[in-house]
């Protein structure tokens, strides 16, 4: 090795650095490519890294995972949620949690009214951050869907934090990774997908239990995506029974729960605080000819008895609408979106949102309502 | 660039990240085994993810033809304070020593004020890592851990450790650069001081936190971070490169793209960006 090696206080075979030279400019570093035969070494190791992604695609596709199937990322809700203020401004929005996302089929919306909504409703997440602001937004002048599952529209949950604000700062270099994601893996490979990550599939081993940790089952892959958001139920949480359980078994952690408050706040309160919110949204939108509509999709079983136990109907959806002067549909009031099946109690199957999207379109063009003055 | 973005995306993000953020950013007071477990998921983490980018940076000006300085000289297998400085952030660490140290009187001009030199020089190279006490305080520590390391020197100059005294103080470095970490990672210092009780033992009665696999997980991963450490302590990656079987090179290299691939970095920006 030339001067680049040392046998200073850093010891034999140590590349010199600043470090090693107090009050002296950097040294000028030296990188001798080890003599190895790199080309053959890098073309066996090109070779083995891609037949080991072969075997994992194919070991994930087998599963039933599919492609394509878009990542409900960040930047793919930024990328709608950017269409707001670059001309389709006056579309149908929605916004909501998991069910709406689920459960409004945005092909069969398109086909009944011509046009296809703008989907901004994100799972896990109370719908009240993209309420505010669509509300804050002068562009937009459209008619707003909000759908309300009970238990993150009434106590302000929020999977994702910062979506609004990453939608209006994402980064040039967040921007280009994004497209490249959608553009050259999302569409071909099943296994990308943060379900089948490394480090969350060897997390969701049968790990030995360490006694006295309290840890929830995370919520496993439940839905596949459209380049447009457009989401439907995977067909493995409908038609696999051993998946379904464990869908099932998941949420009925959720159901042993007391009511969620905030500190010393009882859960009515802070859901009050979250109408109170929403009331001033609605009314900020309304000024501006927006016409607002509340959502209350299906869900059975177990899951129900949960929520109506939790947030009574005359405490929460009730007083919403009578608060905001929003108005509102409601799954229990219309025969039509009764009757459907939901593999695991939550939302609809695609074929059943399908249905669901073709009966709630009059609905909703039915409770269209003047613009406040 | 494999090894620097296995580092990043893989140790970093994918293993390490999670378990730290578990204890450190949730209220819950964590006792012992979980307060060591987060900090020392933090001190690989902050390793792999800075080292990482470093690595990564280097192959890439190599790719076009620059040849960029070291960063990081394995550090983990530093046995004391100067000799860890001289291993970790080489580039800020020269500098600070060039640019404050050296200005401020260095050791030139009688003990008092090398001294001062000192706890000068670290407290700002804390406060260059953001407006925060903790911050200052994690440059603190390192100053007194480095004035301590000078008093010892001087009174016991002429020791020479043998290989077992020298593991020894090489994990008593490390040990003590984890306390460091804590208040680096701790957004407040009640935070600092709750993981620093759980680690010390005094958070009595902690509920457990951390789950079997992230204990598991931390432990490996922070195992062969420090013997790999210790076994490159001397030595250059180009070295060690020379001397590996070139099939165990190859198929290496193989299994650290497959698992860079398969772990789907989900874009977590740098640590050392924010600062």
């Amino acid at each position: 090795m030339p001067s680049s090696t040392s046998s200073s206080s850093a010891g034999a075979g140590v590349r010199l650095t600043a470090a090693d030279r107090p009050g002296v400019a950097q040294p000028v570093p030296m990188r001798d490519i080890p003599p190895r035969p790199w080309r053959g070494i890098m073309l066996v190791a090109a070779t083995i890294a891609l037949l080991l992604v072969g075997a994992w695609e194919w070991h994930w596709r087998t599963f039933g995972v599919v492609a394509p199937d878009y990542n409900n990322s960040n930047g793919e809700w930024a990328i709608q949620r950017r269409r707001v203020d670059s001309g389709d401004g006056r579309q149908t929005v929605i916004v909501g949690s998991s069910r709406l996302l689920f459960d409004l089929q945005l092909p069969v919306w398109e086909r009944l009214t011509g046009t296809r909504p703008i989907q901004l409703a994100m799972e896990g997440t109370s719908p009240m951050f993209a309420l505010e602001d669509l509300a804050k937004d002068p562009h937009f002048g459209g008619r707003l869907l909000v759908g309300v599952d009970p238990d993150l529209f009434f106590t302000g949950r929020e999977n994702r934090e910062g979506l609004a604000k990453f939608a209006r700062d994402e980064t040039p270099s967040q921007r280009s990774g994004e497209w490249l994601s959608r553009t050259l893996l999302e569409p071909y490979f099943a296994f990308y997908d943060s379900d089948y990550a490394l480090p969350t599939v060897l997390k969701r081993q049968p790990w030995p239990r360490r006694d006295g940790v309290r840890s929830m089952v995370a919520v496993r892959k439940l839905f596949v995506q459209d380049a447009d958001r457009g989401t439907a139920m995977w067909s493995k949480v409908e038609h696999d029974p051993v998946y379904n359980a464990l869908a099932k078994r998941i949420w009925t952690q959720f159901f042993r729960l007391p009511p969620r408050g905030i500190g010393a706040d009882s859960p009515q309160t802070v859901a009050d605080r979250q109408i109170g919110r929403a009331v001033q949204a609605v009314a900020t939108m309304r000024a501006r000819g927006v016409e607002v509509v509340f959502i209350r999709s299906p869900s059975t079983g177990p899951f129900l008895d949960y929520e109506n136990r939790n947030y009574p109907r005359a405490t929460t959806w009730d007083a919403l609408l009578a608060r905001s002067g929003a108005r509102g549909i409601h799954f229990e009031d219309h025969p039509q979106l009764q009757g459907y099946t939901l593999p695991e109690w939550s939302h609809l199957s695609r074929s059943e949102a399908r249905r669901f999207t073709a009966a709630l379109v009059p609905l909703v063009d039915g409770t269209r309502t003047p613009a406040a003055p | 660039m494999t090894l620097g973005l296995f580092q990043k995306v893989v140790l970093a993000d994918g293993f390490l990240a999670s378990p730290a953020e578990t204890i450190f950013d949730n209220d819950a007071a964590p006792g012992a085994l979980d307060a060591w477990i987060g900090t020392l998921a933090f001190s690989g983490q902050i390793f792999c993810d800075f080292a990482g980018y470093s690595t990564t940076a280097i192959g890439a000006a190599l790719c076009l033809g620059f040849t960029m300085p070291d960063n990081f000289r394995f550090p983990y297998a530093a046995v004391g304070f100067s000799d860890f400085w001289r291993r970790w952030h080489i580039t800020l660490s020269s500098w600070l020593r060039d640019y404050l140290y050296i200005p401020l009187g260095g050791n030139r001009h009688g003990e008092t004020r090398t001294y001062l030199a000192l706890m000068g020089t670290m407290l700002l190279g804390g406060l260059w890592h953001g407006a925060s006490w903790t911050f200052v305080a994690w440059g603190g520590i390192h100053g007194l851990y480095l004035s301590v390391k000078r008093l010892l020197r001087t009174r016991f100059h002429g020791y020479r450790p043998g290989p077992l005294a020298m593991l020894v103080l090489g994990l008593l470095t490390y040990a003590l650069v984890n306390i460091t970490w804590v208040f680096f990672r701790a957004h407040t210092f009640g935070k600092a001081w709750q993981v620093l009780r759980g680690m010390f033992g005094f958070n009595a009665g902690a509920a457990p936190i951390l789950p079997a696999w992230p204990l598991l997980s931390v432990a490996v991963i922070i195992g062969g971070i420090v013997l790999a450490h210790a076994a490159m302590r001397r030595r250059t990656l180009e070295s060690m490169l020379t001397a590996v079987p070139v099939p165990l090179l190859a198929s290496t290299w193989a299994v650290m793209l497959f698992a860079i691939v398969i772990t789907q970095g989900s874009g977590n920006a740098f640590i050392y960006f924010q600062f």
